[in-house]
């Protein structure tokens, strides 16, 4: 079984014509750019081969369903499992309306870095399609294989959603495996945990320098939903505009704390960052306390309520 | 680390207004001795506490932060202690996990009459923060 | 130019610069970043660019103007001071001239921006030409050459192997070049040839009207829909400059800090009262274009692109120039 791009193109389609949905949204090719596919919304029938599904769909696509559907458009989206939680947080979050999306499951292989794929080995991507064959990707019928242990996209490293969850409909095609490269998906955490506090401060601080806080891992992340970011206000001004150690400190403790027990672990975030600031290792912090704390069974699934929104009357006390 | 001469520790309390800050004030009309190095906050209820609040006192000059509220079962609104519990306990763990000591911070539950506790507790802080001493990550620089 | 050998090269700089903070990329964790250092350094194969260039650190982003303090009704002010002597080694052509484009931006009448001047008369710029090209990089498209030494004090040509030219562009660049021993020779450089070339629709001198005259045109929202309102696109461009200022007020006493600003960002445009110009994604990524292309060129003459590649390589949302140009020009999706 091939990657099976005509099988998504032809759910897009029937799904356009029964007017189960008004749009479509997936990725398309970069005419100018060919290892960057980017989001794009499909309305006719008759265009769903602009489509595409390759292993270098490397954007998320939850956080445009968010404005996306906001006048009522009916959008069907394909969506792999980061995709498909991103969504349902954004439906728990009221922020989209339950009918007003179809999920179409994308079974994920994981996906490359085409830069680096671009870099190394422009050839393949001269392939008609592609094949998953668990630890490499093969291009067909070139034959050229890529190994996922070089360019697996840093997000798909962690996934645990290869098989798309709470959708409406999965595609049978490939991909969707175990992922071998997430045995331990809190060893970051527990490294920077063992180290000394002062080292764990120099840690951050470290990459407290780097962010330009240009606030790309809040605008991409589907937790990161409210009407107005409180990181955004003038009066009370939480966050100063000035960019010290103080105030990044704030701007990633809030952050942090803000999509605790909400973060869906779509790696997005990490993704978008420019200069590669550890924002997963933070996110993973809040899930695995998550768990610690309060038994909170795989916390990246979103759900009615949140951890942090209840209680328990034998919840732990560390205060002492 | 080298402690400032004549440096005490300061210790902002978030006191909830039903229970805590009550107790305070039992604490000092019952003329109950205590270390001066507490600065009393007074909010609604423990679970008006923000982290957010925490993390500035302690920009700003703050040693350690605070947090007094109901004992559970006895929160004004039911269960706004218990909400904070949660929340503070996730605070607390980040903030070790970003460097900050994390007895810097403490939540309580003092009822308006234990004036002997709220006494107990601030003693406690101070010397658990005479030890680990002013904080050294997050101080905002000042003007010249 | 003079020819030298790659480590009399860096003792020689480092000889010239004592005394100045070094500001030279620096790979961390994958990623390439200007900052500072003890000296110069020998680049490695995979150098090509910085993720983010040198700009910070003429223009950081952000930095007290001044200091305030209240007493008895009455307020005194002292003027920040936040310049020191530095070398920035290092700095591809794309750079080189988008820092000639900040000089005359920032000295521009009536109010020339003296803190950024001041630290600029105290910055050596020393340039290096391009032998490889970033992915992403476009520069001759926007008129810009990778061999060029535009703002630079200083230019480094590597040639064989080991073997380096040096040229002086400046009072300073011939003062320390006077200093190098070497032999003065005519090498040939040959440059890297940019990985992009723009589908451009129109000679560089009239674009900004071939712009203007789409300022309505449906390929902008088409682009721009899919803008997630971050900076990053902004932050990273080695051109972009904006910025605004607020107090940091701690009770009678405070700063007064100004802080990169972005007219991609939501609150960018909005007034008090709450109108905003720019509404949504589509009027903020057309200004954020058409100030490089249109309304700069149309004013200054400089486009204020200078093809670093960097909002392309780094938008999470595959939002960049080549496909603006090619959605305006109506081919397209």
């Amino acid at each position: 079984m091939s990657w099976a791009l005509p099988a998504v193109d032809a759910l897009a389609a029937r799904l356009l014509e029964d007017r189960l949905v008004d749009a479509v949204l997936g990725w398309a090719r970069d005419p100018d750019l060919p290892w960057q596919r980017y989001p794009h919304r499909v309305d006719e029938p008759s265009r769903v081969g602009e489509l595409v599904w390759d292993p270098f769909c490397a954007p998320g696509l939850a956080k445009l369903v968010f404005r996306m559907t906001e006048g009522g458009l009916k959008l069907g989206v394909l969506a792999r499992g980061c995709d498909a939680l991103g969504v349902w947080r954004l439906i728990h979050d009221r922020r989209i309306a339950r009918e007003n999306v179809y999920l179409l499951g994308l079974p994920c292989p994981g996906m490359a870095d085409g830069v680096r794929v671009w870099e190394e080995c422009p050839e393949a991507f001269d392939a008609a399609g592609w094949e998953d064959h668990g630890s490499h990707w093969v291009a067909v019928p070139t034959g050229i294989r890529l190994p996922k242990e070089r360019f697996l996209l840093d997000k798909c490293l962690q996934c645990q959603v290869r098989w798309p969850r709470q959708c409406d409909e999965v595609l049978a095609v490939q991909g969707g495996s175990w992922n071998p490269f997430c045995e331990d998906r809190y060893r970051q955490v527990r490294q920077l945990e063992e180290l000394p506090l002062p080292q764990r401060f120099d840690f951050w601080r470290g990459w407290f320098e780097r962010c330009l806080r240009c606030f790309a891992c809040r605008q991409v992340c589907p937790a990161c939903n409210c009407e107005s970011c409180s990181l955004d206000q003038f009066e009370p001004n939480w966050l100063e505009r000035e960019v010290g150690v103080a105030t990044q400190f704030i701007f990633h403790f809030t952050r942090a704390l803000h999509v605790a027990g909400r973060c869906v672990d779509c790696g997005e975030c990490q993704r978008a960052c420019p200069v590669g600031f550890p924002l997963g290792a933070l996110n993973r912090k809040m899930m695995k306390d998550m768990e610690d704390l309060f038994g909170v069974r795989e916390p990246f699934v979103p759900q009615e309520s949140e951890p942090l929104g209840e209680f328990a009357l034998d919840d732990p006390d560390e205060f002492r | 680390m080298s402690v400032r001469e004549g440096w005490r520790p300061k210790i902002v309390a978030f006191c909830c207004n039903w229970c805590s800050y009550a107790g305070a004030d039992l604490a000092g009309t019952s003329r109950i001795p205590y270390p001066a190095s507490v600065r009393i906050i007074r909010v609604p209820c423990s679970g008006r506490v923000n982290p957010v609040f925490v993390v500035r006192a302690l920009q700003r000059g703050a040693d350690g932060v605070l947090v007094a509220g109901c004992h559970p079962g006895d929160c004004h609104y039911s269960t706004g202690n218990l909400y904070a519990r949660r929340r503070l306990l996730v605070t607390r763990r980040l903030l070790a996990y970003m460097g900050i000591e994390p007895e810097r911070l403490r939540l309580c539950w003092v009822s308006a009459s234990e004036g002997e506790r709220f006494a107990k507790v601030i003693e406690e802080m101070t010397a658990v923060l005479e030890k680990l001493g002013p904080v050294q990550q997050l101080r905002e620089e000042g003007p010249p | 130019m003079k020819l030298v050998r790659g480590s009399d090269m860096l003792r020689w700089l480092r000889r010239c610069g004592e005394g100045r903070r070094w500001v030279v990329p620096a790979k961390e964790d994958r990623h390439w970043l200007f900052a500072e250092r003890d000296g110069p350094v020998v680049f490695p194969p995979d150098y090509r660019n910085a993720t983010v260039g040198p700009k910070g650190w003429l223009l950081p982003r952000s930095e007290p103007i001044l200091y305030y303090r209240w007493t008895g009704g009455r307020v005194s002010v002292t003027p920040a001071q936040g310049w020191r002597p530095q070398v920035i080694y290092g700095v591809r052509p794309c750079d080189l001239k988008a820092i000639a484009l900040l000089d005359s931006i920032m000295a521009s009448e009536p109010w020339p921006e003296t803190q950024y001047l001041t630290r600029r008369a105290h910055t050596v710029l020393v340039g290096m030409a391009c032998t490889a090209a970033s992915s992403c990089c476009f520069c001759t498209s926007m008129g810009v050459h990778p061999a060029e030494s535009y703002a630079a004090d200083l230019m480094i040509y590597p040639l064989q192997g080991e073997e380096y030219g040096v040229a002086a562009f400046s009072e300073v660049g011939r003062e320390w070049l006077a200093q190098l021993e070497g032999e003065e020779a005519d090498a040939a450089f040959s440059p890297a040839v940019p990985a992009l070339s723009l589908p451009m629709p129109t000679s560089l001198e009239d674009l900004p009207g071939w712009l203007e005259r789409r300022f309505d045109d449906p390929g902008w929202q088409r682009l721009a829909w899919r803008c997630l309102s971050c900076g990053l696109c902004a932050y990273l461009c080695p051109t972009c400059y904006c910025y605004g200022i607020s107090d940091v007020d701690r009770g009678g006493a405070g700063r007064r800090v100004r802080w990169w600003d972005a007219c991609t960002l939501p609150d960018f445009s909005r007034m008090a009262g709450g109108h905003d110009p720019r509404p949504t994604t589509t009027e903020r990524v057309r200004q954020r274009i058409m100030h490089k292309l249109a309304y700069h060129p149309a004013r200054q003459g400089e486009i204020l692109c200078t093809g670093c590649g960097r909002c392309i390589e780094y938008c999470p949302m595959g939002i960049h120039l080549p496909a603006a140009l090619r959605l305006l020009g109506g081919d397209g999706r």
